[in-house]
């Protein structure tokens, strides 16, 4: 994703900012963004009753996406520190910053 | 104050409730025989710094809150109080039900639902110290009203009531029943408003995640990349149409 992601301006997170929450900010944005159209991609794709060309062709516009557009690249990242181990999911914390002591 | 509102009601049988009322042990009262003559109980006579006799619904607040009698049984609103601190649910709990009082609301008592635990760990260290884990604990309190026998105006003015004397840290969830007829659903249909309730279920089943992937496939086979491998295998398209979504 290197070059590609800073002439794209997007709004910042609301919480701790590092370069990974914004790596992190910036995935998740455009994974929103191409949802629909790689849903539809992966549904030609997978049709049985579409001819074989047709499908081949929106699987090869599938491979061609950018990576940061799969919700696999997305990690869960603790909004307060930015680490990623260790995150309760449910808080979105790290146990470190989970610790109300 | 909140332990003394707490406290039985038989300790403190002397008063007089106004109004057709019972209280949560005592026995039933009726407005025809018991005559309208408050007395106080507080030890001061006068109230300090006010100069003038305690006011009758300033005294109830010592006892525990009284209750209208039922007069059909039929359930109208249950409300669900939720908090991680015991003492706010109790409290709010005492404060609605005074004020259902005064909106003369027949109620169930403060139910206690069962304390809802979750429980996480952590480890306290990485690696060769990660044996030794920390626990933490969250409890939530909750509590239920059960409101018989009254107009949705009047639970409304009860929602109101407590919503602009709302808690921090206290969650409240209301809901309301209605009843109906046994012949309601053929009166909805003579309704003429009927399309519009069709139109607006048609409209709400566009707007779902799938309608909108539906979208972009119908678009995206229009488009010349693939239309030219659609057109040459016409034969094979059997269902172009309207393409189902699986899941």
């Amino acid at each position: 994703m290197g070059n590609f992601r800073f002439p794209v301006k997007f709004k910042l997170p609301s919480s701790y900012i590092n370069h990974m929450i914004l790596r992190d900010h910036f995935k998740r944005l455009q994974f929103a963004e191409h949802e629909v159209t790689s849903k539809a991609l992966k549904y030609i794709a997978r049709n049985t009753q579409l001819p074989p060309r047709a499908r081949l062709e929106a699987q090869l516009q599938l491979a061609t996406m950018p990576n940061y557009t799969r919700y696999t690249q997305v990690r869960d990242r603790c909004v307060n520190s930015g680490t990623a181990r260790s995150v309760l999911k449910k808080f979105r914390l790290n146990r470190v910053s989970f610790d109300p002591c | 104050m909140l332990r003394q509102s707490i406290r039985s009601f038989s300790t403190s049988s002397r008063l007089a409730a106004p109004g057709n009322a019972i209280t949560g042990k005592g026995p039933l009262t009726k407005p025809t025989k018991i005559p309208y003559n408050p007395q106080v109980f507080t030890k001061e006579r006068e109230a300090p710094s006010y100069g003038r006799p305690f006011p009758i619904n300033v005294e109830l607040n010592y006892y525990a809150p009284i209750r209208h009698e039922q007069t059909h049984g039929n359930l109208v609103a249950t409300i669900e109080l939720r908090s991680y601190d015991y003492l706010d649910v109790e409290f709010y709990g005492d404060f609605i039900s005074r004020a259902a009082y005064y909106l003369k609301i027949p109620i169930s008592g403060v139910t206690p639902k069962p304390k809802k635990r979750e429980r996480w760990t952590v480890i306290k260290a990485p690696f060769v110290h990660a044996k030794t884990k920390e626990n933490y604990e969250r409890i939530t309190h909750g509590r239920i009203i059960k409101c018989y026998d009254s107009n949705p105006e009047v639970i409304d003015l009860l929602v109101s009531f407590f919503r602009k004397h709302s808690m921090p840290g206290l969650g409240i969830k209301v809901q309301s029943y209605q009843q109906e007829s046994l012949e309601f659903l053929e009166e909805l249909d003579k309704t003429p408003g009927q399309e519009t309730i069709d139109d607006a279920i048609r409209y709400e089943a566009t707007q779902t995640e799938d309608a909108e992937v539906r979208k972009k496939v119908e678009e995206l086979l229009k488009d010349p990349v693939f239309k030219q491998h659609l057109t040459n295998n016409k034969d094979q398209i059997t269902d172009k149409s309207q393409p189902k979504i699986e899941k």
